[in-house]
């Protein structure tokens, strides 16, 4: 399923794939794969993105 | 073989050990001998050396059975076990590669085609002049002189395959 909670979060920073990518040290492709819903973080990648992005785990991770 | 080419064939492997640590640090961005990877990365990779696993065990299988089967085989046992490594690591390389795993964070795209190409060229040149002395194909057997050549395949197939995918990846951006 597509994370498109990820993607709005980080278009409100008005952050590319590739400069959230090098914030939070994996590749572009990897946030990529996260947003398409093609590759499921672990919870250290997860936690990382939400600092950066300044969110919880619930607001970009959580499925309703 | 003779005193000579034995020490000709220990000269060329640390040439090429040397060269390879000079360019280990010469395809990376921040000049560092290791690699990094994320964890996307890792898990490709872990896939990609599980296919080329059971791939060189496919091919060992089928080599032992031909080894019984037939008395000469078309290549001596050093090109017949370089051909599977060929084989196992070209497979791991392109499913890396195509999966986004191969390169490393800290990898310029462009200077490992670059350097790939070189080496590979370098090998096909190899190959011509082993070519024109005969040395090649003895008596109808592949010898290790054919190493050079599948050396090359595997390197500018690699090459090819990164060049490919930047262009792919390009094109969907």
């Amino acid at each position: 399923m597509k994370n498109l909670k990820l993607k709005s979060a980080r278009a409100a920073f008005d952050f590319s794939q590739q400069e959230l990518a090098d914030k939070v040290g994996v590749s572009r492709q990897t946030i990529s794969s996260i947003e398409k819903g093609d590759y499921n973080p672990t919870i250290n990648l997860c936690i990382a993105i939400c600092k950066v992005l300044g969110k919880t785990l619930d607001d970009l991770f959580w499925e309703e | 073989m003779s005193e000579a080419m034995k020490l000709g064939i220990i000269c060329g492997v640390l040439i090429g050990v040397i060269l390879v640590v000079i360019l280990v640090r010469w395809m990376k961005t921040d000049g560092s001998r290791k690699c990094r990877y994320d964890e996307r990365q890792e898990l490709v990779r872990g896939r990609g050396f599980k296919y080329a696993f059971f791939t060189l065990m496919i091919y060992n299988g089928i080599y032992l059975i031909l080894n019984l089967l037939f008395d000469k085989m078309p290549a001596d046992p050093a090109s017949g076990i370089f051909i599977g490594i060929c084989i196992s690591v070209s497979v791991y390389a392109i499913y890396g590669i195509w999966h986004d795993g191969y390169l490393a964070l800290n990898e310029n795209p462009v200077r490992v085609i670059v350097a790939f190409i070189c080496i590979g060229l370098f090998n096909v040149v190899v190959t011509i002049h082993s070519f024109m002395e005969g040395d090649i194909i003895v008596d109808g057997q592949l010898t290790f002189h054919s190493t050079n050549l599948f050396c090359a395949v595997l390197l500018l197939l690699i090459a090819a395959t990164i060049l490919v995918k930047r262009i792919k990846t390009q094109k969907e951006e």
